[in-house]
Formats: C-alpha cells, structure tokens, sequence
C-alpha cells in the first residue's frame, strides 16, 4: 500500500512537472539578465497558504544565500509561487540528523527537500526517499539534461543514480576531494638535500616541493610510512601528522579500490585484504608515549590536534612537538587549517593570533594580515573525499513542482553557482563553473600562490564512488575499532588475524546477511 | 450520583495513564515489535521471529558490555553512597555543629548541574594522557615519571568514569540523605550520644534506619541509573567505547547497533532484554530490602481475605437462620 502510495506521488509529482498539469500552467520568473525560466505552476493550489520544508545537516543553504535567492526568484510578488512560505530546519549530524529525519520520511511526513552526504543519500535512495529527478529534469523546458550531466563531474552524477531505476535521485554542486596539508618549511629541513628536492626561493616553490614530495614520499603506504620515521629521525620532536587518524583515508591504498561488497553480496575478500598494509601501518605508528610514537599523539578535532597547526605543542612532561602535516578536504583549508594558520606582520614577522578579548582593531589587523605561506598541499597515496552535501526531492512531497524550482535555482543556475563560488572559493562539482575560477585563479596565498583548486579538479577526477555502499561507514568504523585495540596491545590482540577475527565476530552479529565463511585472516 | 462522584476520580488519574501509555508502554511494545524484524531505520520490517533473541547469546560484545556497565556502577554506587554517608555523618553530628549547611549542599549538588557533554569536555582535557593537566601536575610534582593513561587503560579508564559519575552524584545522594536525617529528632542524637554511643553506633543504629526508605530510592534509581549508563562513556570515547572496549557500556553499545551500524532489530532487542534484565534487578533487590514489608503486607491481605470469607460465612448463616 506504501509502495502505491508512493508510486502515485512519483506519477503526481511526474504529471504535474511534464504537463504543468491540466488545469495547471507555466509560470515565469525573469533574471537578472533579462532572461526567462519557466517552472510548472499548478493553478489548483493557493501556493500562498503552502510551505515548503527543506532540512539539511548544515545551515548552508541558508547562510549561503540559497534560500533567500529561491524567495528572490519564485516567491517574491509576481513570482510564480507567490507568497509561499520556505521553512529552513538544519539539524547537525551531531544532534541526530539522520535519527531525526528518517522517522519523518518513514511517517510521510517528511520535508519536501532534504540534504545528505554521500552515505546517507544511498540509504534514503535504497529506501526510495528521493524522488526522481532525472525525469523532472529531462521534461523542463529550461534543463538540458544531456548538458547538466556533462557539465558535473561524473562521479557526483552516478554516486547519486538510484540502481533500482537508473535514473538520477539526488545530486551535489560540491566536490569534496582531500589532500595532505604539509609545512613546506619543515619539509625543507628535513629532505631539504635529497636528490631533486627544489631549491629555496625557486619559482612557484611551494608547487614543486609539492610535486617533489607527491613522487617521493606520499605516493604509496609504505613511503607515508618511511617518510614519517624520516621526520622523527631528522628532528626527535617533530612528527609528520597528528595522530593516525590522517592516514585513515589511505587504508586503500589506490585509486582504484575493491568494494566491501563482492557480486554476491557477501563481504568482499579483497577488500579485507587492502586493509592488511594499513593495519600494519597504523601500528606501526602508534606508541604508548610521543616519544615512541611517529605522530604526536594529538587525537583528530582536540585542542592539541588544533594548536599544532601553527605552533608548538607542550605535552604534559614539559616536552615540545611540532606536526608537519594534516589530511584534510577542501572544506578543511578554509574552514579547518587557515584559521589556524600562522601569519606575519609587514615585516615577515610572526602575527601572533590576538585573544578573545583584544581590541576589535588588533583583531582587524590581524584578519587583514598575510599568511605566512608556508604550506603546500599534496596527494595522498589514493584519492579520496570526505564530505559534501547532496540535494533531492522528498518522493511523498505534495509540493514537487515548488521543490524542483529549488533545486533549479540551486544546482542548475549556472550564474549564481558561479556567484556562490566566488564568495566561498569552495570546489564546485560543475564544469562550466569551475573551468573559468581555475584558469583565471592567482594562486592561494596561504599556499604560497598555489592553485588548490587546479589540485583538487585533478584529485577529484580520480575518484570512483561508484562502489560505495550503505555498509561502508559501518564497516569502516567497526574494523577501526579492532585496529584500535590492535595498535593499543589490548588482551587478544597480538596479530593482525586476531583483528579480522574480531571483526569477522562483530559483522556475523550486526550484518548478519553480508557475512560468509572462509574470509582471510592474514 | 454517588456513582458518578465514585467515577470522577478516574477522570482525574487519567493524565497521567495517557501519558504514561503514549510516552513509555507504546514504546516499550513497539520496541518489542521492532526487535521481531531486521528493520535497518528504513524501509521495510521485514518480521524474523525471534533471531536477534538468539543472536543475543551468541554476541560476545553484550556480556562484555554488561559487565562493563556492572563494573562501573558498582564502584561509582559504593563511592557515591559511602562518600554521602560520610558526610552525612559529618554534617548530622551534634558536636561538630557544622555551620553553611545550606552552602555546602549548593557545592556538593553543583556537579549535577552542569551538563554531561561539558563534564565529559571538561574530563577529557584534565584526563588526556599526553596533554592532560592531571599528568601535568604530578610530573610538575615528581611523582610520576611516565604519564598515566587515565583514559587509555581499560581498568584506570573504568575507574575514571565511576569517578566522575560519583563526583557527579553523590550531592544528590547526600541531600536526600540529609533531609532524611534532619526529620529525625534531635533529641534521639543527644539522647545517644549521653548514653555513650560512638559514631559508627549511631550511624549504624540511628542514620541509617533513619534514611533506608531513601537509601533503598538512592539503590534502585541508581541501579537503574547505572544499568543505562551512556553520557560520559559516550562522549569521552566518541561512541567508541575505548580503551579495548572497557567503556563500551550496554546503552553505547545498543546506541551504536541501531544509530551507527542501523540494525534497529537487534538494537531494539538488546533493549528489550536490558529492560527484562532491569526489571529483575529491580524486583529481587525489593524483594531483598523490603521483605518486611511485602511480608507484611501479604500477611495483612491474606488476613483480610479471610476475614472476609468469614463475615460472608456468618451472612449466609443468618439467612438460612
């Protein structure tokens, strides 16, 4: 009954898009530019007594602008939806996104459009949540759907196909590709008169210390490995990363990685097998103490794990450490690493980050002050992503003609993406938009004038997502806690057989239907 | 109209069987339902009998969880309720004659007060092992040469958070316990006290018979408390449950199965068979401290029964007469 339900919706939502419905009509909203888009308007409804209800797991939409552009151009007096009312609920994943909306999408009375990062989005497209967009899109006059596919990267478009039907369910305007972050200074230092290493002072130095240490050290596992004891063994206080959670993103070890799942659906030897360098790898880095560990034992988000960006940290001995390096997205360089990032005054000296209570001037100066340059900015040994927000249309939504509208004037307007991406700088999924932000761009400067975003466009172009599925992060996270206990030396672990026997335990258990006998345990 | 007057008192309970069927039977049976199907969060609930029961018993992670949660509860109740005694007996002694009452109960219930995501904040910064103020303080002092993993060693760690959860509770213990005691007549004190009671005679003999009702509510609610511990396990591990699982407790643990792993049938059974196991904690230890007065008052009932099946007797009697 559910099911019909559904489907009746679907064909609804279908009717009212290609049609316009029969008693309904196209309505138009004009651009800046003078241009018109039209949008179906189904003349039966007061759209002045509807709501719409978008939910997202981040404020973004609304601090972006998105929300209110959508008001400018369809709600506004004389817009087609005139004087509907847009309700904008944002609930972080901390507080429970997902335990929240999933309840309300399961009573019908979920929003009309809602967000997810990419592990949600399969869950709501397997539990057929989102609607179909592809065909919304293929019967507006106004949306070149052969075009749009082409202009987004091709992982974000397939990452959001539901497999039952094919069609597109949800769709993202970001990419989120990650990256190592490292100090090109104390890279210098410490490979400084290796073979190849560029000069000091060289043009677009930071992108060849870069490129230098992208063939040398953080190619492969094994060389992120050998260049961490390399860091400990040219200075006994510095590390190479934080903590052992900035290698997790390179568990795979290539850019071409075997899916959790196999053909049967049955958890996936291969998979297993990948995992064995990394295991060994993050045990090899853990140590009771700093001293006998290769990172700096500041776990991922503390406030050590943050004061290490752009100083040195005092362990609780009295003892001093520095950290070269962080994993992290594209997110992660604006919001996560910059802020922290150490600046310097007209004279090249070092700005010290004014406390909370300075003086709003020194906290200007500060703001308008350069950063120091100093980092550069690599590739792991595989691609990977890590996070991104994805956008779709509630498959029960009695609104899908106004929720559609939405996702136009966000994902396929191409001229206010391009406006949204020169306020944040962020990394768009869309072609025509960033295509232009590379070509022209100058160069981050607390990069030391490298072209990031060239970076990211060439790591997000080898990322294949095609594979992942709704176990992934449960699996990921339940092996993490085996390799945790492993690393630690906790009773019953001593080998890495004995984590995937731990493991092996825990999937029998949780995900009873994946588990087969015979799965390797070295 | 007597009838009616007899009914309305119904009308008045009702609130609070509306509430309580909505907001906690409905809930219970529903999470009885969902324990019979391998629902995932979403989608269907497909009904699989009773296999999570079974799988129950085949999970190792549940007896260590359990026990886990035993562990912890165990020390925190002891010290909780000894450390209120205590000061219980500081406080009610008629010869310290401590004044400020009122102030040190404020300080002693504050802990409560503050929000366990702060606690849990607050204890992960004091406690870390590498950049912790507590290690920092007792190298500045010399007395250790090698930082304590406060947090990173399965026991120290379980014995970290019984601390915390004691610090956090036993001023609410503490003023139960005091206003139990300050109903008791001074003059029971003094009276003791002249005859040559010692302290322990009379917190043995006088405190305690004074607070059981509260100290059986302090027991049972904190048996109950205890048996679903989860804030600060939770959030000093990140949901982990490290160091090797020793703060995974059964409330983490059914947390984890249905909000991260989104098995929400055996998340929903591991629920319903904490709550049995509750239920029969909670039954044996009334059983064990009230059997007095459940004796009692089934020897009263049974004598009522009969003295009713006597007066009918007699009435039957007197109508054939």
């Amino acid at each position: 009954m559910k099911n019909i339900k559904r489907l009746l919706a679907i064909m609804l939502a279908m009717m009212l898009v290609i049609t316009g419905c029969s008693n309904g009509s196209k309505g138009t909203e004009t651009k800046e530019d003078g241009t018109t888009q039209s949008v179906a308007v189904d003349s039966s409804k007061d759209y002045s007594k509807e709501k719409l209800v978008i939910w997202s797991f981040t404020d973004e939409l609304d601090t972006a602008g998105d929300i209110q552009h959508f008001k400018d151009m369809y709600t506004a007096p004389g817009k087609p939806f005139e004087g509907l009312e847009v309700e904008f609920v944002a609930v972080s994943i901390q507080d429970g996104y997902m335990d929240k909306i999933l309840p309300a999408l399961e009573s019908g009375n979920g929003p009309d459009v809602f967000t997810g990062e990419l592990d949600h989005i399969k869950q709501f497209i397997e539990a057929g949540y989102y609607a179909d967009i592809e065909s919304m899109m293929e019967s507006d006059p106004d949306v070149d759907l052969a075009a749009e596919k082409a202009d987004y990267k091709d992982y974000i478009w397939q990452s959001g196909i539901d497999p039952a039907t094919g069609k597109l369910a949800a769709l993202s305007w970001q990419v989120t590709p990650g990256a190592i972050f490292f100090k090109v200074d104390m890279a210098a230092q410490v490979w400084g008169n290796e073979p190849g290493f560029p000069a000091e002072g060289s043009a677009d130095y930071n992108t060849a210390v870069t490129n230098w240490m992208n063939e040398n050290k953080f190619n492969t596992v094994e060389n992120l490995l050998l260049a961490q004891k390399e860091v400990k063994a040219s200075n006994p206080s510095w590390r190479l990363f934080p903590d052992d959670q900035s290698v997790r993103h390179f568990a795979a070890g290539t850019n071409d990685p075997a899916k959790w799942i196999d053909e049967n659906g049955k958890l996936n030897p291969a998979k297993i097998k990948e995992q064995i360098p990394y295991i060994n790898m993050v045990k090899e880095m853990y140590g009771e103490t700093i001293q006998d560990s290769l990172t700096a034992n500041a776990a991922e988000w503390s406030g050590p794990w943050y004061d290490a960006m752009d100083k040195d940290l005092t362990d609780a001995e009295g003892k001093t450490w520095e950290v070269m390096a962080y994993s992290m997205p594209t997110w992660g360089l604006k919001y996560i690493i910059e802020p922290n990032m150490e600046k310097v005054d007209a004279n090249g000296n070092t700005f010290p980050k004014p406390a909370e209570d300075a003086d709003q001037a020194t906290k200007d100066a500060y703001a308008a002050a350069a950063f120091k340059g100093n980092w550069g900015m690599a590739s792991g040994p595989n691609s990977y992503f890590w996070g991104g927000t994805y956008l779709g249309i509630n498959a029960e939504s009695k609104l899908p003609e106004v929720a559609f509208g939405f996702l136009k004037s966000m994902l396929f307007d191409k001229e206010r993406l391009a406006e949204r991406q020169a306020a944040d700088g962020d990394m768009y999924s869309v072609e025509s938009v960033m295509a232009p932000v590379i070509a022209n761009y100058e160069g981050r400067q607390s990069l030391g004038g490298m072209n990031h975003l060239k970076v990211f466009n060439e790591e997000a172009a080898k990322i294949d997502l095609s594979n992942v599925t709704i176990y992934d992060r449960g699996l990921n996270d339940m092996l993490g806690l085996h390799i945790t206990n492993y690393k630690q030396g906790a009773d019953g672990y001593s080998s890495v057989a004995d984590v995937l026997t731990a493991f092996y335990k825990d999937v029998q258990v949780t995900y009873p239907e994946i588990y087969v006998e015979g799965l390797p345990t070295n | 109209m007597k009838k009616f007057k007899d009914k309305i008192g119904y009308l008045f309970i009702s609130p609070f069987f509306l509430v309580f069927l909505l907001f906690n039977a409905y809930p219970i049976f529903f999470t009885m339902y969902l324990s019979m199907t391998n629902y995932k969060g979403y989608g269907k609930k497909i009904f699989i009998g009773a296999d999570n029961f079974k799988l129950i018993f085949k999970d190792p992670n549940v007896v260590d969880a359990f026990f886990n949660t035993i562990k912890i509860w165990g020390v925190n109740i002891f010290f909780q309720i000894f450390l209120a005694l205590l000061l219980v007996m500081v406080f009610s002694d008629i010869q310290y004659k401590f004044k400020g009452l009122k102030f040190f109960r404020v300080i002693f219930y504050l802990p409560n007060l503050i929000a366990a995501a702060t606690i849990a904040l607050i204890f992960m910064k004091l406690l870390d092992k590498d950049y912790g103020v507590v290690n920092q303080v007792l190298f500045s002092v010399g007395w250790i040469d090698k930082p304590i993993g406060w947090l990173t060693k399965p026991i120290i760690a379980q014995m970290s958070v019984s601390s915390i959860q004691t610090w956090m509770w036993f001023g609410n213990s503490f003023i139960l316990f005091m206003a139990s005691v300050q109903a008791v007549s001074k003059e029971i004190f003094e009276a003791a006290r002249i005859d040559g009671a010692g302290r322990f005679q009379i917190l043995k003999n006088i405190t305690i018979p004074s607070i059981k009702p509260i100290l059986m509510y302090v027991m049972i609610t904190g048996l109950i408390g205890g048996l679903q511990l989860f804030d600060i396990p939770f959030l000093i591990t990140d949901g982990k449950g490290f160091p090797a699982g020793s703060l995974n407790t059964m409330i983490v643990y059914i947390y984890n199965m249905a909000f991260v792993y989104k098995n929400y049938g055996y998340a929903s059974a591991l629920s319903f068979a904490l709550f049995l196991v509750i239920l029969a904690f909670t039954i044996v230890f009334t059983l064990i401290t009230n059997g007095n007065e459940l004796r009692e008052f089934f020897n009263g009932r049974k004598q009522r029964k009969a003295r009713k099946k006597e007066l009918a007797k007699m009435e039957g009697s007197a109508k054939y007469e």
